[in-house]
């Protein structure tokens, strides 16, 4: 369903001219949509062409975080215009955003809400994604989040909801492995049995990335690097199916450019050798 | 439950949840509908979601008002922004747009003027970062007519001298300053003359160049050629019109 690009990273503003000036061993980059959408009235803004510079050396994913494809709320149709004219600017290799919702009544919360696991749940966010794609014209990628808190009233556990609601609207998976881990301790159930639910075939991409250990629970903090559970995971996931385009999310307490390379080698190596390195 | 009750409860709750609010449960219906561990309680999973909705908007904004930040202190801006979130939720896709209204509803809570001013003053120091670089039109353009004002252009008529308290960080006597503010690949503001304030208003509430003029009052052609030649030099005018921007 999606090709195989290897190894990326998400795009972010303090390596930007380093990239350009460097171009660094990436295979590819994760661009966040909602940076290149400027404001409610304004058109492109100039970013678009520092984009467009790395877009020359590396292909692009767009990521976003604001679809709010879960809500009970209709898409946001200037949201919607506004992706869709990225889309026909950057030409990206997929573009993706996250299964939950963001807000309700027209309010955003910014922050990837859970969703109840219902049936109702399933329908609503279906039918939202076929949207989604008849308007683009192109299958998009639901990425899993991290989650603290869950309905008590759901009918099916997470896995089984991402499976249905992905297979029912024909849509990828952007398979975020940090956050199954950092679900998985909050909610206390085994990562491998997620995995069991997967529908492998459409999983078009993996997250990896490092959150903030409480203690008692974790949070998905993106500042640090990727933990023992997780790369568990990745090799379960080698095991279980081929290798997936896989990147690192490092968004506060960003290393160097350098560093983060070297994370990703890590990943690298265990599709090409299945050895395990530190980075 | 339906999804929409859930939604509503759940961002109810976020919202009237303040960071440094009791962690104890506003709303009893959504306690009732979520799970918990012994060592991951209820009410601490509910404080994640409510920690990180309210210290990512609050942050952001204290970036897009770096003076004021400064003016104010950081707790009372910070007080300032909690009730502005509350009473003005966000509601689109882009925390850039978060900060639009805090000018206006530093109004209605009647704050100082001069703090109103220079909030709209840092107001438009961001926004028009958004903003395409529009070219400046050649002297061919200006003989065909190819000569408008920027869309990145904002005008402020202040009764309080908000450039310079902008700059020294620190409030003002009462002066009248009025300022133009445009994208010229850097964010530039330059004070005006009050008059030349009004023409720019004028042209960008779509007056023809002559109209905007006229509104401006008795202006000798001298000083209407002095006007227009600053504004072409400081970067006022593009030759592209609006439609194609
Ligand atoms: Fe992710």
């Amino acid at each position: 369903m999606f090709p195989f690009l290897g190894f990326g990273l998400g795009l972010r503003n303090k390596h930007f001219k380093e990239i350009l000036a460097t171009t660094p061993k990436v295979d590819w980059f994760e661009a966040i949509t909602e940076n290149y959408l400027g404001l409610s009235d304004t058109s492109a803004s100039d970013s678009i062409e520092e984009l467009l510079k790395i877009r020359q050396n590396y292909p692009i994913c767009l990521h976003g975080v604001s679809l709010s494809i879960g809500s009970a709320d209709a898409l946001n149709a200037n949201y919607l215009k506004k992706w869709k004219s990225l889309i026909d600017i950057i030409e990206p290799e997929w573009v993706s955003d996250h299964l939950c919702w963001t807000g309700v009544l027209t309010k955003n919360s910014h922050d990837l809400l859970p969703l109840p696991y219902t049936k109702e749940a399933i329908a609503n966010t279906v039918t939202k994604i076929k949207q989604v794609q008849d308007f683009l014209g192109r299958r998009i990628l639901m990425e899993n989040v991290s989650s603290y808190v869950e309905a008590s009233f759901s009918e099916m556990n997470e896995a089984e909801f991402l499976a249905e609601v992905c297979n029912q609207a024909d849509c990828g998976i952007l398979l975020d492995l940090n956050n199954i881990f950092v679900s998985s301790y909050n909610h206390g159930f085994d990562p491998e049995t997620y995995l069991d639910k997967i529908p492998w075939q459409r999983v078009g991409q993996v997250h990896l990335a490092g959150p903030t250990d409480k203690g008692s629970h974790m949070i998905d903090t993106h500042d640090q690097p990727v933990r023992e559970e997780t790369w568990k995971l990745y090799q379960s996931m080698l095991r279980r199916y081929k290798p997936i385009t896989t990147m690192i999310e490092w968004d506060d307490k960003i290393p160097p450019l350098t560093e983060l390379i070297g994370h990703l080698d890590v990943a690298r190596r265990f599709v090409n050798q299945g050895v395990v390195l530190a980075p | 439950m339906l999804l929409k009750d859930w939604q509503n409860i759940f961002y109810q709750e976020l919202q009237n949840r303040n960071l440094e609010r009791s962690k104890s449960f506003i709303s009893e219906e959504l306690k009732n509908n979520i799970t918990e561990t012994r060592s991951f309680t209820k009410e601490s999973r509910m404080q994640v979601y409510a920690y990180a909705f309210w210290a990512r908007q609050v942050d952001s904004l204290l970036d897009d008002y770096p003076v004021l930040l400064v003016i104010l202190g950081k707790k009372a801006f910070k007080d300032l922004l909690k009730d502005y979130i509350y009473y003005y939720p966000s509601t689109n896709y882009t925390l850039a747009e978060l900060g639009r209204n805090l000018s206006k509803f530093m109004q209605d809570e009647n704050m100082p003027k001069e703090l109103c001013d220079l909030a709209t003053f840092e107001w438009h120091l961001f926004e028009l970062e958004y903003f395409k670089v529009e070219a400046r039109p050649t002297a061919t353009d200006i003989e065909k007519g190819d000569c408008y004002l920027k869309a990145s252009v904002r005008v402020l008529q202040s009764d309080f001298p908000v450039i310079n308290m902008y700059e020294e960080e620190k409030v003002l006597p009462a002066k009248m300053q009025s300022v133009v503010i445009v994208n010229n690949g850097t964010i530039e503001y330059y004070e005006v003359e009050p008059e030349a304030a009004v023409i720019i208003k004028a042209i960008q509430s779509g007056a023809s160049f002559e109209d905007a003029i006229l509104a401006a009052g008795d202006l000798s052609p001298e000083k209407v050629q002095e006007y227009f030649q600053d504004f072409m030099e400081s970067g006022f005018f593009t030759s592209e019109p609006l439609a194609t921007r």
